[in-house]
């Protein structure tokens, strides 16, 4: 799940080798695409949905991404780390939801060309969740990103502090 | 207050008012369109077209209906 | 207790906010070249004559590269393969076998084009006339797509598409259907409306050929010289705008307006945009040769079975009334459901003039889009408003092509 154009495409095509089309505008993805990737020693389905910027859906393609997201057991919630405060109101949804996340701060090259420097770990901090840089379109950071799928996906809901205080 | 339509070109500005149902307001505030946030404008579409701004660093464009419901100060 | 209850919008974004600061320091910001270019063609002065050299370039490339290809890889492959398809004619002497596989010979020899074979016209319209254009125009797409020069072109023409009940966006069904209607037809779904999506969907069916089609336009029309192209592209252009502004009175409901990011140039990755290439080359060589094939067996079995001449005689009113054109063209009509290409190629045998070629070439990119389309259509509009679609499709195809067939 994430904004539209973040690169959740281009994260799912490398998580999965599935090949998926990427386009550098909003709205690429219409359709949900299935693929399935080896985490430990299980394969497990993974689901790449349309771009949205809300839990309330305004176009019919976002409507898919909703529904997907009653069924996924674990959110890749991917952000723009060019664009932190608009990734992070959707990530915040994301959260009040039971289902356990991680986050993929995809274009971490971008960022660093504009100049924008972000704290992972106190992210990692005060979201609860693991926060791991990726470039996806490089493949940069899928390691490490698939590394932490499994542990994210044990601890479930321990967000620990209420959100307000945040 | 003036509409981000009345707005100069590459002028600064701060949002100020949302004249709009929550749909509307939600709508705006995903794309960073929030009140006491600071835009740029960059242009506005040919024929009346869509106004361009840069908030965040990013660069939104905003049809000319909803523009005029955007009410911002101009800045200093 | 659930730890993050329902928040309204304040406290979410005040959240936010306060993360935001803790987490993220920006240093200097420094507008690069990108970001000039950027904003150099989004803002009208400037980004009006760069989208005419956009186009310009595009048009170029695609005709450079695909002619480029059928002259130089494509041509002679298959001037080499010709001899061995002779000597197979021969081997397989005249009969139901030789006519389905080689078709029928031309003065004594294989035309490519017209013998109907699935040998001979069922591999050369796919690959000698169609995907050279089709690599071309998918290579040019994605480097527009990767750039993020798309949405700066939504924005450039966002109050045109107003006019016709859209907003800018709506360029990307169209141009995506401009390659295939297929991929065009599923990317109405960015739409916000069902309004939109019809309107989007039936203009990109009746108005926006597909590059197969518009490949062997170019092959079949150009013959004549820019001239007879002119008036084709002229008149799905005008098609597309007045119907466009017809549909968006006569169907209640706003349309509306265009809010979107426009996302920063970006350098196209190299990698990506070559597997993308690949893929979408892919599911031409998967999706189309084999109803191109389907088509090219088609029109031979209704030859040999006679059924073209009966469904002429029925027809004639309209092919030949309306529409001037004479009786077989109905088979085109025809085999048009299955592959639009296939349907024009089978208008060269017929020895139809300029201006007959003209309105046939309009009316078969009209009148009703190839089955792959439709079915997806049907699923993205629904049965009712897929019918009200079609019965537009064929009223405006008929309409405009019984008015060519008075002017020229």
């Amino acid at each position: 799940m994430g904004n539209p154009n973040v690169g959740k495409s281009a994260i799912f095509s490398r998580l999965t080798g599935v090949n998926v089309i990427v386009s550098n505008y909003p709205g690429t993805t219409v359709e949900f695409k299935k693929g399935t990737m080896k985490l430990g020693n299980k394969w497990t389905e993974v689901i790449d949905v349309p771009g949205t910027y809300t839990l309330e859906p305004f176009s019919k393609a976002e409507e898919v991404a909703v529904e997907m997201l009653k069924k996924g057991d674990l959110v890749v919630n991917v952000v723009d780390a060019t664009n932190l405060e608009r990734s992070l109101y959707l990530a915040l949804q994301l959260l009040e939801r039971k289902t356990p996340a991680i986050i993929a701060l995809n274009m971490w090259d971008e960022a660093k060309h504009k100049g924008i420097i972000i704290d992972v770990e106190k992210l990692e901090e005060l979201l609860g969740v693991p926060v791991v840089p990726t470039v996806a379109i490089t493949g940069e950071g899928v390691k490490e990103l698939v590394s932490k799928l499994s542990e994210a996906m044990l601890c479930t809901v321990a967000r620990g502090k209420d959100a307000s205080q945040r | 207050m003036i509409t981000l339509t009345e707005l100069g070109i590459g002028k600064v500005a701060i949002v100020k008012h949302l004249e709009g149902g929550t749909g509307f307001q939600r709508r705006m505030a995903s794309l960073g369109i929030r009140v006491e946030k600071t835009v740029r404008k960059i242009t506005s579409g040919p024929l009346r077209g869509p106004i361009v701004v840069e908030v965040d660093g990013a660069r939104v464009a905003i049809g000319r209906g909803m523009a005029t419901k955007i009410f911002v100060e101009v800045k200093g | 207790m659930p730890v993050n209850d329902e928040r309204t919008d304040e406290q979410r974004w005040a959240a936010v906010g306060r993360i935001v600061s803790q987490v993220q320091t920006v240093t200097h910001r420094h507008h690069t070249f990108l970001e000039r270019m950027g904003d150099a063609s989004i803002k009208p002065m400037t980004g009006l004559p760069i989208a005419i050299v956009v186009l310009l370039l595009t048009f170029g490339f695609i005709r450079f590269v695909g002619e480029g290809l059928i002259g130089y890889v494509f041509e002679p492959i298959f001037d080499i393969y010709a001899p061995l398809v002779m000597k197979l004619s021969e081997l397989l002497g005249p009969g139901f076998v030789h006519d389905v596989l080689i078709g029928t010979l031309i003065e004594g020899k294989v035309d490519y084009v017209q013998s109907m074979g699935l040998l001979t016209t069922g591999l050369y319209v796919p690959f000698a006339m169609v995907l050279p254009y089709v690599f071309a125009f998918y290579l040019v797409l994605g480097f527009l797509e990767d750039s993020g020069y798309l949405p700066r072109l939504a924005v450039l023409i966002d109050s045109v598409m107003h006019r016709i009940g859209l907003h800018g966006l709506a360029i990307i069904p169209f141009l995506l259907g401009l390659g295939c209607n297929v991929p065009g037809a599923l990317s109405t779904r960015v739409m916000e409306t069902k309004r939109q999506v019809f309107i989007a969907a039936t203009l990109m069916a009746i108005a926006v050929p597909c590059m197969a089609q518009l490949a062997m336009i170019v092959g079949l029309v150009g013959v004549y010289g820019a001239k007879g192209l002119g008036i084709v592209f002229l008149t799905l252009f005008m098609v597309w705008i007045v119907l466009g502004l017809l549909l968006n009175k006569i169907l209640k409901g706003e349309s509306p307006e265009i809010f979107m990011e426009v996302p920063p140039y970006r350098i196209p990755y190299w990698g990506a945009l070559l597997k993308k290439l690949w893929m979408r080359i892919r599911f031409f060589l998967g999706e189309a040769v084999p109803y191109v094939l389907l088509g090219v067996f088609v029109v031979n079995v209704l030859y040999i079975l006679g059924i073209i001449e009966f469904i002429g005689k029925i027809t004639a009113p309209i092919v030949v009334g309306l529409l001037g054109l004479p009786e077989e063209a109905v088979g085109a009509l025809i085999v048009g459901f299955l592959r639009k290409d296939v349907a024009i190629g089978m208008l060269l045998p017929l020895g139809l003039t300029m201006s007959q070629t003209i309105v046939a070439s309009v009316v078969l990119a009209m009148y009703f889009p190839c089955v792959a389309t439709f079915v997806v259509l049907t699923k993205e509009l629904g049965v009712v408003d897929m019918a009200k679609s079609a019965v537009i499709m064929i009223t405006s195809a008929l309409l405009v092509g019984g008015l060519l067939n008075l002017i020229l």
